[in-house]
Order: structure tokens, then sequence, then C-alpha cells
């Protein structure tokens, strides 16, 4: 079965398709989650937010088309959300006790230099060279002009290239 | 559990609980089918009924809760005393009087008692506001997106918590003043206040309960769990807190510490309530096409009883003041349903006076909300 009949499935109510849908999707949805926010526990989360946003809205989901790209909106832009309302919070927080728990993090420098990126920047990078989406694609789920996702993979590349 | 599974049963719940999309149409035709489907429920949970040994109660409660026309045709009256607040995200928040007099308090998004029940902390969109019944808001403070205000405190120190929508945990003063953050993240499971310390208050976070002093910050125990809790229940005194999930209800002490584990055989757990000045327990569970509530001493294993069962999902538990009527939304029958030791009083109609987000399986915030003898 493949992932339209998980869909008709899940729409009809089976929990097995559902679940066929969601193992399917979970990996790239939450190190998605995680590359752009970089918080585990967060990632985790929006992941998890994002699944049940898109179950909501399963019986409007047009299912000739794919689910993932349907999906990462969902995720990247709620990522986005979650960093930039992160930083707006950063100075008043008395802090939180608990280390959040060991991610899904590239072990080759990546992570580090996709971290140091505003959200914005970091959204499309992980878009484009993790989850490997076209520039056009990128553009359409997060309704940029194109010209700005290729600006903004141009600078994300440079400032990961910069020495530190 | 990896990230994975513990988001993967989060996932599934809610999508047991999602009923289908209706077909194109009126909603009468929508309405025809619950029906049918709360029928057919009723079979099945009248035919599992008769097979488990608990089966003559539940099977005597099912026949009289499917005997839908018995019920009321209006809330005329609250079986106890207190007042009690109704959030429905397609009409407001409402009060209602022990007499039954039903007033709408406005457009909120949720809305919680005072202590005391003399004032009501609500959220809107942009706001995080208190009010008092009739005569309008006492101070607001612009809050976007806040949500699941929980107030607490005697009747001159009170603190208010409430949620961001990053899941940060804040705490206001119950005049407005003091606002700061508590905790970073927090989990699903909305806050809840000690009553046995003042301003202390348990949230879920990174895989553990809390219990922390909110104007201090100084965390009093920190007890790990392993599951996603979705709510938690203190005793009235202060000495149990069950942390509930999906398929385990854990009843830690006031110190932490785990007093009992909770199971359900099928099914997953929707709700619980301690019923006020005891530590009995109520439990919503639901199954495949049925729900039940049952009570448990939660000091004495083995000692759960089955109160009410019904075909369909139950929504919101809450008990009287006094601990003397536990009321059950029932949106598949469309139903209130009051339960005291082996009565039952059921009250119809309640969407048209109440009327919930015509999206589906909305249901009406009743928990906690019933409040205050006075």
């Amino acid at each position: 079965m493949g992932e339209r009949a998980w869909i008709r499935g899940a729409r009809r109510g089976s929990v097995e398709d559902l679940e066929q849908l969601f193992r399917a999707h979970w990996p790239r949805a939450y190190r998605a989650a995680y590359l752009v926010t970089g918080d585990a526990a967060a990632a985790e989360d929006i992941a998890q937010e994002s699944f049940l946003a898109a179950i909501r809205n399963l019986d409007r989901f047009d299912r000739r088309r794919p689910f993932g790209p349907w999906l990462h909106r969902i995720v990247v832009n709620r990522a986005i959300d979650y960093t930039r309302a992160r930083h707006l919070r950063a100075e008043v927080e008395l802090g939180d006790v608990h280390a959040a728990p060991a991610g899904p993090e590239p072990d080759d420098g990546t992570f580090e230099r996709i971290v140091g990126l505003s959200p914005e920047h970091r959204a499309v990078v992980v878009l484009r060279y993790v989850l490997e989406y076209t520039p056009g694609e990128i553009a359409e789920l997060l309704d940029l002009p194109r010209g700005t996702v290729n600006s903004r993979l141009r600078r994300g590349l440079d400032r990961m290239r910069e020495p530190e | 559990m990896t990230p994975e599974d513990r988001a993967w049963e989060v996932v599934r719940r809610a999508f047991e609980e999602r009923t289908p999309a209706p077909a194109r149409g009126a909603k009468g035709a929508s309405n025809r089918l619950l029906l049918a489907l709360a029928a057919a429920g009723a079979a099945a949970a009248v035919a599992v009924a008769v097979i488990t040994p608990p089966g003559h109660a539940v099977l005597e409660r099912v026949r009289r809760a499917v005997g839908i026309e018995q019920a009321a045709p209006e809330l005329v009256e609250l079986p106890a005393r207190g007042r009690l607040l109704v959030v429905s995200a397609g009409s407001g928040v409402w009060v209602v009087d022990a007499d039954g007099l039903r007033r709408r308090l406005g457009a909120y998004d949720d809305a919680m008692w005072s202590p005391h029940g003399l004032y009501v902390v609500a959220t809107t969109p942009t706001q995080l506001l208190t009010l008092q019944v009739g005569r309008g808001i006492r101070w607001s403070l612009p809050r976007r997106g806040a949500s699941r205000p929980r107030w607490e405190g005697t009747i001159t120190d009170t603190r208010i918590a409430y949620l961001t929508p990053g899941g940060a945990l804040r705490v206001v003063a119950g005049d407005g003043t003091g606002d700061h953050l508590l905790a970073r993240r927090t989990g699903a499971a909305p806050p809840a206040w000690d009553p046995g310390r003042l301003h202390t208050i348990a949230y879920a976070s990174g895989g553990a309960v809390v219990l922390r002093e909110a104007d201090t910050g100084t965390i009093v125990w920190r007890a790990p769990v392993a599951f996603t809790p979705t709510s938690l229940a203190w005793s009235s005194d202060g000495r149990l807190l069950a942390v509930v999930s999906a398929h385990r209800v854990l009843v830690l002490g006031g110190d932490g510490t785990v007093r009992r584990t909770i199971t359900t055989p099928a099914g997953t757990f929707r709700s619980a309530a301690f019923r006020p000045r005891t530590h009995e327990l109520a439990l919503s569970v639901r199954d495949r096409s049925s729900s039940d509530i049952s009570l448990a001493r939660a000091d004495r294993p083995g000692s759960s009883r089955v109160l009410f069962a019904g075909p369909g999902t139950f929504g919101d538990i809450v008990w009287a003041p006094d601990g003397s009527w536990l009321l059950v939304d029932w949106p598949t029958a469309n139903q209130w349903v009051f339960l005291r030791g082996g009565r039952v009083r059921a009250v119809s109609n309640i969407e048209e006076q109440f009327p919930r987000p015509d999206r589906p399986g909305a249901t009406l915030q009743i928990a906690e909300r019933w409040c205050c003898g006075s």
C-alpha cells in the first residue's frame, strides 16, 4: 500500500493506515523541526502538533498531492514561529533546569552552522539541503517569491562557510 | 519510549477522538448519522456489559442512560450548590447558577474561577483578563495566545498561572501585577496548583512532573514519568496528584513519590477528577465505541467500580463543590448526565443551550469549573 491508500484509509477512520502515514513521515518532520529550532524537546512538540493539525484537516487534504510537502509546510512555519518567539522571550526567562534530551544531531558540524543562521535562513537551508526540496517547491511551501528563496539560500550558505 | 512513539500515542488518541467529517449536506443529516452511531454503540456497550463481571450494574445504567427521552429537555437547575462555568469554542463562556440561570459572559476562549468564585480569569486571542460576573472587567494584560489560566490562593493573596503559545508557563498576581515566566517549556497538560501549598504549582515538562514555587522558582520536587501526561489532578487536601496519560494514571503523593498506578485493560483515559474532600478518583475511559466513568479509591487498590457507561464519547467531567454529584458531558448524546451513587439525572439539548463549534469532535470545557458552594 502506498501513501494515497494510507490517506484514504485514515480518512475512513483506519488507525493502522494513519500509523503507516505517521511512521513514514515522522523522522523527516522531526528532523526538520529540530534543525530549525535547535531544540529537541521543542522539535518533538512541533512535529507532534503539526501531525495533529494535519489530521484535523485530513478531510480537506487533496489526496492527489503528496502528503510530505503539506506536512513540512506546517512543521517549518511552526518551527520558525517558535524560534522567533523564543528570541523575543529570551531576556525575561528565569531559565529551566531541565536539559533537553539528545536530538538527532548531524555529527559533521553542520548542525552548529545551521543553528547560527536566522530562523528564516535556517528554514530554507533545511528544506533545500536536508529535505531536498527544489527552490520552486520551497517558494510554494513558505509562500515566498522564488527570488527570496534563492537569495536566502545563497546568504545562508555564505554564512555557513564563514570561518568562526 | 522514543519521541516518535510518544508522539504517535498522542496523535493516535487525537485521531480516535476525531469523528469522520459529516457527509455533504445539512446538519440534520449529520445528526441522524450521530444518532445511528449512538444506537449502534449502545448495542455494543450492552453486549459488553452482559459478558463482563460488573455487567449487571453497567447494563442497568446503560439502559437508563439510553432512555434519552426521559432526560429533562432543558437545564433548569444544578443538583448541588455552586456555579458552573461552561466554555464553548462556538459561543464563548457561560455562567450557570444553581437555579439554572444561564448568562453568557462573553466571547472568551477560556475561563476559570478565582479560588473563592468571586472573579473569573479569561483569555481572548490577545488578552489575559479578570472580571466579576455582572460587573465587567477588572484588569487585562495584552498577552497574545494566553491559554489554560488557573487561579489559586487565599482570599487576599492569589496567583494566576497561564500558558503561552510556545508552551511557557507564566504567573501573575491576582491584581495583575508581577507577571513573570516560571518555566520555559511545559507539556500539553494544563498546570495544576497544589491545594496543600500556597503559590506552588505542578506542571509536566521534559519527561517529568515538576512541583515548583511560583514566586521564587524553587523546585520542590521533580518526578520522572515515562509517558506524556494529558492532565494533572490534585486531591483537595494536596496529598495526592493524579498524572493522567492515555494508558496509565500515575498517582503521586504530595512529596512526588509514586503511590499507585492505575491502568485500563482496554481503551484510553480521557480525564480524571478527585472527588472533593476524598481520595476517590473519577476516571473517564474511552473505548472503541463506548465510554465509561469509574470511581477508584486512589489509596486502596482494587476498589474501582463503574458508575456509568454509554455509547460514543464522554467529554469533560466535573464534581460539584460538595462532592455530591458528578457531571459528565456526553456530546454523542447531546446530553449532560449528573451521577450520584446509583442515581442518574440527564439533561438533553445541551448543544442548543451552549452552542458548540461547528466542527467534528468539538466538546465543551467544564472540568474544574463548578465552583464554590455559596
